[in-house]
Parts: C-alpha cells; sequence; structure tokens
C-alpha cells in the first residue's frame, strides 16, 4: 500500500481526461443530480430542451437549450455536451470528476490538493 | 393593437434580428461532422456534412422560436461559438465568398411582413468539410 494513496477525486479525473459521448437517459441524469439543471421533452423525440434555474424561460437569468440527439434519440456527442456544459457555466473538469462518481459510483475520499491537481496534469 | 396582430409584428421584427452564420466541418479528433452556429453556439454532429446541416435547421428553428416566445435574448447569445469556430469562418469567407449559402428557416408562426414580403430567419452557411 502506497504512503500517500491518491485522492479518489484525481485518479478518477485521470480516467476521463476528455468529454465522452454519453446515453442522454446516463447525461440528463448527470446534469440533475450534480449540476442542478433540469430538461424537458419537445415535440420531437430526438430533441432535448435543457432548463435551469428559475426553470422559467422568460425570466432573464434563466438559461436553457436545445440539443439534437443522435442514435434514434438516445445519445449525446462530445460536442453538444460541451456546449450544455457552458450554457450552464460548468467547467469540463468538474463535470469529468462527476461523471467518474457516477460511473464509479464512490464518493471521493478527500479533495485533491492544488500540488496534487498540478502534478496530475 | 389586436393579441394575432401583435405577435405578427413580433415576428416581423423578430426575423429581422437573427442574422446567424452556421460553419459545417469534418472533425479529424472525433471521426464525424459537426456544424455550429457562431452566434448562439448551437451545434449539430452527424455522419455527413448534408445531415449536420439539416439538424442545424431544425434546431436553430426550434431555439428561434422558443426566443421570440420567452423574449429572452440573454440567454438566446449566452454561449456563442468558441472563438476558433469564428477564425475558421472569417478565413473561409474570405478565401470562398461565393461559397456561402443561404439557409431559410421556418418559424412556427405564420410570416409574411407588412409589405408582402416572405419574412423568415435566415442563416448564412459555410461548408468547410470536402
Amino acid at each position: 500500500m502506497a504512503d500517500h494513496p491518491q485522492p479518489a477525486s484525481l485518479s478518477l479525473r485521470q480516467q476521463h481526461k476528455q468529454i465522452p459521448e454519453m446515453e442522454l437517459s446516463d447525461f440528463q441524469r448527470l446534469m440533475k443530480s450534480h449540476f442542478g439543471v433540469g430538461n424537458e421533452p419537445t415535440d420531437r423525440e430526438y430533441l432535448v430542451r435543457f432548463v435551469g434555474q428559475p426553470f422559467k424561460e422568460e425570466a432573464e437569468p434563466c438559461r436553457a437549450l436545445s440539443v439534437m440527439t443522435h442514435n434514434k434519440g438516445t445519445k449525446v456527442s462530445p460536442h453538444n455536451i460541451k456546449q450544455v456544459l457552458a450554457k450552464f457555466g460548468v467547467g469540463e473538469e468538474q463535470f469529468l470528476e462527476a461523471f467518474g462518481l457516477m460511473t464509479n459510483r464512490v464518493s471521493p475520499i478527500r479533495p485533491a490538493t492544488p500540488a496534487e491537481i498540478k502534478e496530475a496534469s | 393593437m389586436s393579441e394575432e396582430t401583435a405577435s405578427k409584428n413580433m415576428i416581423d421584427w423578430a426575423s429581422q434580428l437573427f442574422p446567424m452564420r452556421a460553419l459545417a466541418e469534418y472533425d479529424e479528433k472525433y471521426g464525424f461532422f459537426v456544424a455550429y452556429c457562431l452566434e448562439t453556439g448551437s451545434v449539430t454532429t452527424g455522419d455527413d456534412v448534408g445531415t449536420v446541416l439539416d439538424m442545424m435547421k431544425e434546431l436553430l428553428e426550434d431555439e428561434v422560436s422558443r426566443v421570440m416566445k420567452s423574449r429572452n435574448l440573454t440567454n438566446f447569445f449566452s454561449t456563442p461559438a468558441p472563438f476558433e469556430v469564428w477564425e475558421r469562418w472569417e478565413k473561409l469567407a474570405q478565401e470562398r465568398p461565393s461559397e456561402i449559402s443561404e439557409m431559410l428557416l421556418d418559424l412556427k408562426v405564420p410570416k409574411v411582413s407588412k409589405d408582402g414580403r416572405p419574412s423568415s430567419t435566415r442563416v448564412a452557411v459555410l461548408k468547410a468539410a470536402a
């Protein structure tokens, strides 16, 4: 066993260095549970509307966008994911960490220190 | 002014408000085609250039129809495409101005302007991909 085990959050980030293609349902769940971004169906099954707080599009602070899925409405491309993250002000690293937590179903033991992050990058 | 007239005037006005541009290109890193709307940052991906532009048309029709209802321009223009996409558009537009085509958006509302001209939102399109 190493004297200085790597923090879980850092090791997860190293596993997913680039935004992946995702199942739409996983992406919707992740955005909702980690970042509070909701979604609603549209009149087309392959088009999804993501809506942030206060969930009223007429309100100026509200951010919302439609996303074209592919593979018959089941997948979201990395480019679309990046657009959603930009719209809702979620950093890619933040997202990758949440993605890692979701796919590995573990909780971080402790947050990585700035020195560890620098060393890993 | 009736609600119908007010709505029609709003459409006339809004249709002139969104002079948008779309760039379609092949993404070698991912191995598929991508289209970006410069002004809204909207993105579509697909296996061929025609598909990504068809998808972009449909996506922008949805977005423009929604912003005309919500009037939330702050949201609509909050995240334009990355600066590199604007640079690539500018370079291509200067090199191949004759290749800029036009895509008309069909909005979900009746659109005939006061002087009888068809009122629709136009998107200038460039294809970087072969």
